[in-house]
């Protein structure tokens, strides 16, 4: 039983490590388009909101709240559902940034340190995904 | 049920409705963008922002930025519409742009189109 139980606890520990890394990218994607110019933003974030299916301002919020939904028992399961789902919406984003950038980013350094970037993302909601599966 | 087609003038009302003034007053200098869309119902327009203000005149501009020619109608309804990106369609071979991609940015920004 306390075996049990410390191995639930563990699971949530590594569930709300994850959501605190989820937190960051979105932080990281927002940082991203204050770097652009008027113009640019104003694609790139109709782009993001296409690719993710909410704006960068619903997702910062969204991330802000996660690790409190996600301690609060009584929303915990309702909280884990709609996360699959929203790091599926955000991992289609990723993709299609990267396709994004292998076509407009003409500058070698750059290409590469976006695509690094999306993918490693990528990779770590994948895994995000994978331990939600196997709670 | 009773579809209707697409015309040109339905997608300059789209235009009108997603075109964002406050971006348009960040253009330096007047931008004339010559729109060219090709098969029934299509034809040569120009749009002319200035002033924070947007203009769809029929014909062709004496010196535009940059010339953006759609496949068809529908093809330029689904790019307004947002149903496929510009990205996409440029890769379909639906659009072809001439021009710089500067001005091009700036223009997709102000009328909302991806």
């Amino acid at each position: 039983m306390i075996g049990e139980k410390r191995l639930l606890t563990n699971d949530i520990q590594k569930i709300l490590n994850f959501a605190s890394k989820f937190n960051d990218i979105i932080n990281r994607t927002n940082e991203e388009f204050e770097k652009k110019g008027k113009f640019t933003k104003k694609l790139a974030l109709m782009f993001f909101k296409k690719g993710s299916g909410m704006s960068i301002k619903d997702w910062l919020e969204y991330g802000s709240n996660l690790t409190k939904n996600l301690n609060d028992m009584d929303k915990f399961e309702e909280t884990i559902l709609d996360l699959k789902v929203k790091l599926n919406n955000f991992i289609n984003y990723l993709k299609k940034a990267q396709e994004s950038a292998k076509k407009f980013l003409k500058d070698p350094e750059e290409l590469k340190e976006t695509l690094e970037r999306l993918e490693s993302q990528e990779k770590l909601l994948n895994a995000f995904i994978k331990e939600i599966e196997n709670l | 049920m009773n579809l209707k087609i697409p015309t040109v003038e339905d997608c300059f009302q789209i235009m009108k409705k997603n075109f964002d003034k406050e971006l348009a007053g960040e253009l330096k200098k007047k931008l004339v963008a010559q729109l060219i869309v090709e098969g029934e119902g299509g034809g040569k327009w120009h749009v002319i922002i200035d002033n924070q203000e947007i203009q769809f005149l029929k014909g062709e501009a004496e010196n535009p930025r940059i010339t953006i020619t759609y496949d068809s109608v529908k093809s330029f309804y689904q790019i307004v519409l947002g149903e496929i990106d510009g990205v996409q369609a440029y890769t379909m071979g639906k659009v072809k742009v001439e021009g710089p991609r500067a001005v091009l940015t700036q223009y997709a920004a102000i009328v909302g189109i991806m």
